[in-house]
């Protein structure tokens, strides 16, 4: 037996006596992972600051919201915005280490938080509207071409691409950026909302895919024979479009790519629905 | 990030390069054969594939014999190359949100023929512009004069340096250079070997030659997915492989480890200075008109030609007010600063034969490995581009050993210590450690080593794990050498791009390094940041100089150190006594029950109480040591209901106000500070007495221990503070630690030293 297969078998022997005995992605330290978040300990789980029940019904805010209030943001193109944690010191720091540093063993830990956030959501939507909610397809908030070649990928793609692996929804790109926003943190509130406008627009085969994923829908038994029995049959030329972002500010952004998602399904003539999924609240 | 694969033709030979601006290469081969007939062809292999491969790709095609291969074999073995890692998935898991792939086109494109001049895919090359290029005609003098100015400024600055792609950037930035067409600048100070070019994390070089060609592929390929890759700015192993955008790769690597300081990626450049070497640059200069000026170099300002190398120890002693036993110790390092270069020694024979022969190599191959060069200096060749001279050289001269006599009147160590310095490590790097007790004064004993380090005109440096002591020791450097230009480097600090002659760093800063100094001095080297790190030790050597020399500072040297000491691999003085020359206090042992029991039991011993009362009456600031975080509380409580009338606080390296109640402690406010071991280094208080509970700790070895014990009796005016060990078990550390105190204090006594 060689030294490599020898090692190979005591790895194996060791994870059997130790499941999950690894080092924590946060904190580093070596303990037993739970498993809720992967790459998680439970001292750095407890931490999470989930908003369990959000004041604000719009955006999903865990206090009171004068945004949402204010006239400006009549126009809105999404219906709800849920986030999964609020936007504390801590979290802020574990999505620089991700987003910023590229540290991308995060991947999972954003990802669970996320997906934690979606099941929050989905329960919280299913009884508001008395009838099983979930998202016909997913898609999320792009960066910027040059940000993505700097960066090496795209944080939010990422983790709605594990969630829609997750949840078994078609993920797809029906965004695009087009051209770099200055850094949204050393502007105002009006000039955020000025400077997003026009940045996104969507995929040139963003249309088709819409209808693909709608006739696909259609022709689903298991979703008829569902919406029957619940007594809403007409919602099958209704495409619900899950968006997924990293961070909910102003709303800006989500709005303006919810603008781009309506224009594309108005043009074929769907209705559109849309609802945001944000990793954290600020 | 993405590059250019293309190979060239000479008539001895192939030779596989990458490129950032294909038009460079183009425009430096061609005009290097107009002169020299060297290059016939040049093939188009990709135009653009992952950086971190296509390095790979370079790399492994260099194992080949390249003098006799055909021309289908060279190419037909690139493209294998670039199949074999395209099928094994590297490029096949890319998503849609991925546009890139690998145009692994079965031959390659010609460019350019020596007879036929340039082929239409060449006009289209030269023709074709890109961002961060220069615009314009390559063939045009006006652009050629543009990219060689910038090509020389850059390789100025990335002098000594070791930098990702974003960190040069950003350094060129803040020197006010504006770099819009980067890639053009520095694919021509690659080709002019003023920089090397490296992918940041890259698989572990396999130099030895296999027989087929088959198995050599096998092998090779192995490497690329047994995970031997290695980041090569820390050294770590560690490496994640992720789909990545920027290189188009879907398995891009990138390091775990110093993640802090940017992220280091298969796919990322590494700019990595050359030390300069006359003999290609001339060659270079008849190629194309690229040479940077090297008659404003010469040595840098600090160097003195006035300054004195025959420097005696009584000299030293009152020049820089130091201790008979800080004398001693540093004039043994001074020695061995100025002992020769061993690189030297019975060489002179095989040295111009092998300089030919790699002239002759790289006139032929151009991108032969520089690593294994040699790096050495003659005596006549000071001007350096940036002004970069080697102390070395002046040293080399010889005549100055006949000044270097050993003192007459300090004890034990002679020569024969200096001989072990002899012993190298891998990379001809000496080292020698200065083992000095706890308040020796070793900042003072540095002085005189920097001084003869910078006079005779290297650069040196003094690396800290710690940013206090960084901001403690710059004020004190700058006092000591006020016409030296000195940068201080820390993860934060606005010097952070900052060259100068003498570098008082983070240990961290030392990654972004390479072959920069002459002199490095490594502080507090048995702290955590080098304690079982490679990385650091890894960061420290590339930073060093070839033939450069380390020096080590510690109380407390780690065993495996203590065992080199032992062998006799390792020169190294001892500072067995402390600057103002009494001798360490000796801890006393208080046997007594666990610091949890008496938590729980809220009961403080009678034997601890007493002694405690005895240095509250004498007036002396208490350090309480207590090994876990989560006992300060408890044990602040319990000391504050026995002794109401003092004021006791607890602090920890979680703390936020911990720095204010050093301060306070400092001030005499608060008189018992429960601490855990952070504060063990760097704090001194006149006054003090130490207890250290628990000392029988698991956490605790000996270095903990003397460390600690070392915060007392540190001021002329109580040197005999008083150290307790409070612990239920005798154990082998304690013991270590005391018998390390008590034979320091015997050598001081035995060599004089004590008053
Ligand atoms: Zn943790
Ligand atoms: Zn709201
Ligand atoms: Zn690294
Ligand atoms: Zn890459």
């Amino acid at each position: 037996m060689s030294i490599q297969q020898l090692s190979t078998l005591w790895e194996g022997i060791l994870s059997y006596l130790h499941p999950h005995h690894s080092a924590c992605i946060a904190c580093n330290r070596h303990t037993a992972m739970t498993g809720r978040i992967p790459g998680l300990c439970h001292r750095c789980i407890a931490v999470i600051p989930w908003i369990h029940q959000p004041v604000c019904r719009v955006c999903g805010r865990a206090v009171d919201c004068p945004d949402c209030r204010r006239h400006a943001f009549a126009n809105r193109h999404f219906t709800f915005n849920r986030s999964a944690v609020q936007y504390d010191a801590e979290m802020r720091r574990w999505l620089a280490e991700y987003k910023y540093n590229g540290n991308e063993g995060y991947t999972k830990v954003i990802g669970g938080i996320l997906k934690e956030g979606y099941y929050r959501m989905q329960q919280e939507m299913t009884s508001f509207y008395h009838h099983i909610w979930y998202p016909d397809l997913i898609t999320w908030v792009p960066a910027s071409p040059d940000r993505l070649v700097s960066r090496g990928f795209d944080q939010a793609g990422v983790i709605a691409g594990e969630l829609a692996k997750a949840i078994r929804v078609p993920c797809l790109p029906l965004l695009i950026r087009n051209r770099h926003t200055v850094k949204q943190s050393t502007q105002g509130r009006r000039e955020r909302m000025k400077n997003v406008q026009g940045v996104f627009s969507y995929h040139p085969q963003a249309q088709e895919w819409l209808l693909h994923v709608l006739q696909r829908k259609a022709t689903s038994p298991t979703d008829t024979s569902l919406s029957s029995a619940i007594g809403i049959g007409d919602r099958k030329n209704i495409s619900r479009i899950l968006l997924i972002d990293d961070i909910y500010t102003t709303g800006s952004t989500i709005n303006s790519c919810a603008k781009a998602l309506q224009q594309a399904a108005v043009s074929r003539g769907i209705t559109a629905e849309v609802f945001a999924l944000t990793w954290s609240r600020s | 990030m993405q590059a250019v694969l293309y190979t060239v033709k000479y008539a001895q030979g192939w030779s596989l390069h990458i490129s950032l601006d294909l038009r460079v290469d183009l425009m430096w081969w061609t005009a290097l054969a107009k002169r020299e007939q060297l290059s016939e062809q040049i093939w188009l292999v990709t135009v653009a594939m992952p950086l971190g491969k296509a390095l790979q790709c370079c790399a492994y095609m260099k194992t080949f014999n390249r003098s006799s291969i055909q021309q289908e074999t060279w190419l037909a073995n690139i493209h294998r190359f670039l199949l074999d890692y395209s099928h094994t998935g590297a490029s096949s898991a890319l998503g849609s949100t991925y546009p890139h792939s690998l145009n692994t086109d079965p031959v390659g494109h010609l460019l350019w023929d020596m007879q036929m001049g340039w082929t239409e895919a060449g006009e289209y090359v030269l023709s074709s512009w890109e961002e961060d290029q220069l615009p314009g005609n390559p063939a045009s003098s006006l652009w050629k004069r543009k990219l060689t100015d910038e090509a020389v400024y850059i390789s100025r600055k990335l002098i000594g340096r070791s930098l990702l792609l974003n960190e040069c950037t950003a350094m060129l930035h803040e020197a006010g250079g504006s770099l819009n067409a980067w890639k053009s600048s520095i694919q021509l100070a690659y080709l002019s070997k003023h920089i090397r070019l490296r992918s940041a994390v890259h698989p572990a070089d396999r130099q030895k030659r296999q027989t087929s060609l088959h198995h050599r592929l096998s092998a090779r390929l192995h490497t690329l997915h047994s995970g031997a890759a290695q980041c090569l700015r820390c050294g770590s192993k560690r490496i994640r492989y992720t789909a990545c955008a920027s290189c188009g790769s879907a398995a891009c690597g990138y390091c775990e480890d110093c993640l802090a300081l940017g992220r280091s990626r298969e796919c990322g450049l590494l700019l990595q200075a050359v030390y300069p070497d006359k003999r290609t640059a001339q060659s270079v200069n008849s190629a194309w008109h690229v040479l940077p000026d090297t008659e404003n170099g010469s040595s840098h300002p600090a160097a003195c030609s006035s300054y004195d190398i025959s420097c005696t120890p009584e000299a030293m002693q009152q020049r820089w007010r130091l201790s008979p036993a800080q004398t001693a110790a540093a004039y043994q390092a001074l020695l061995f600063l100025t002992a020769s270069a061993p690189v030297s020694a019975g060489q002179n024979t095989t040295k111009d034969f092998a300089e030919q022969f790699e002239y002759a190599e790289r006139r032929m191959i151009p991108n032969v490995p520089t690593g294994n060069e040699i790096n050495e200096y003659s005596t006549g060749n000071k001007k350096h581009i940036g002004g970069f001279s080697r102390f070395s050289s002046f040293i080399k001269n010889g005549q100055n050993k006949n000044h270097l006599r050993l003192p007459r009147f300090w004890p034990g160590r002679t020569r024969k210590s200096i001989t072990h310095t002899n012993t190298l490590r891998s990379a001809g790097q000496e080292r020698f450690l200065l083992w000095a007790v706890t308040g020796a004064g070793k900042t003072e004993m540095v002085f005189p080593l920097l001084e003869h380090a910078i006079r005779t005109g290297g650069r040196a440096v003094i690396a800290t794990p710690r940013r206090d002591v960084v901001l403690e020791l710059a004020p004190r450097i700058a006092r000591a050498f006020p016409d030296i230009e000195i940068a201080v480097l820390y993860g934060g600090s606005d010097e952070r791009w900052r060259t100068a002659a003498l570098t008082i760093a983070t240990t961290h800063q030392l990654m972004r390094f390479h072959e920069a100094f002459e002199l490095v001095i490594i502080d507090e080297i048995d702290a955590f940041p080098y304690h079982n790190n490679p990385m650091l030790s890894y960061a420290a050597a590339q930073a060093c100089s070839q033939g450069g020399k380390f020096i080590y500072l510690s109380a407390t040297p780690s065993a495996e150190l203590q065992q080199e000491i032992k062998r006799g691999t390792l020169a190294h003085a001892k500072v067995p006594v402390r600057y103002h020359r009494h001798p360490l206090p000796v801890p006393r042992h208080l046997r007594m029950p666990s610091l949890t029991k008496c938590i729980s039991s809220k009961q403080i011993p009678a034997a601890l109480r007493s002694q405690l009362h005895t240095s509250i009456n004498r007036g002396a600031q208490i350090f309480l040591f207590v090994p876990r975080i989560a006992w300060i509380e408890d044990a602040v409580e319990l000391i504050r209901s026995y002794f109401p009338h003092i004021y006791v606080e607890g602090t920890s390296s979680q703390d936020p106000d911990r720095m204010d109640k050093v301060s306070l402690f400092r001030q005499q406010q608060i008189r018992l500070l429960v601490t855990t071991t952070i504060l063990e280094r760097g704090v001194t208080i006149p006054r003090s007495d130490v207890y250290i509970m628990d000392a029988h700790d698991k956490l605790y070895d000996a270095a903990a221990l003397i460390q600690m014990a070392g915060r007392a009796g540190r001021s002329m005016d109580d040197p005999a503070g008083g150290v307790f060990f409070a612990s239920s078990d005798w154990t082998v550390e304690q013991k270590r630690a005391l018998s390390q105190i008590r034979g320091m204090n015997r050598i001081a006594r035995q060599q004089g030293y004590l008053k």
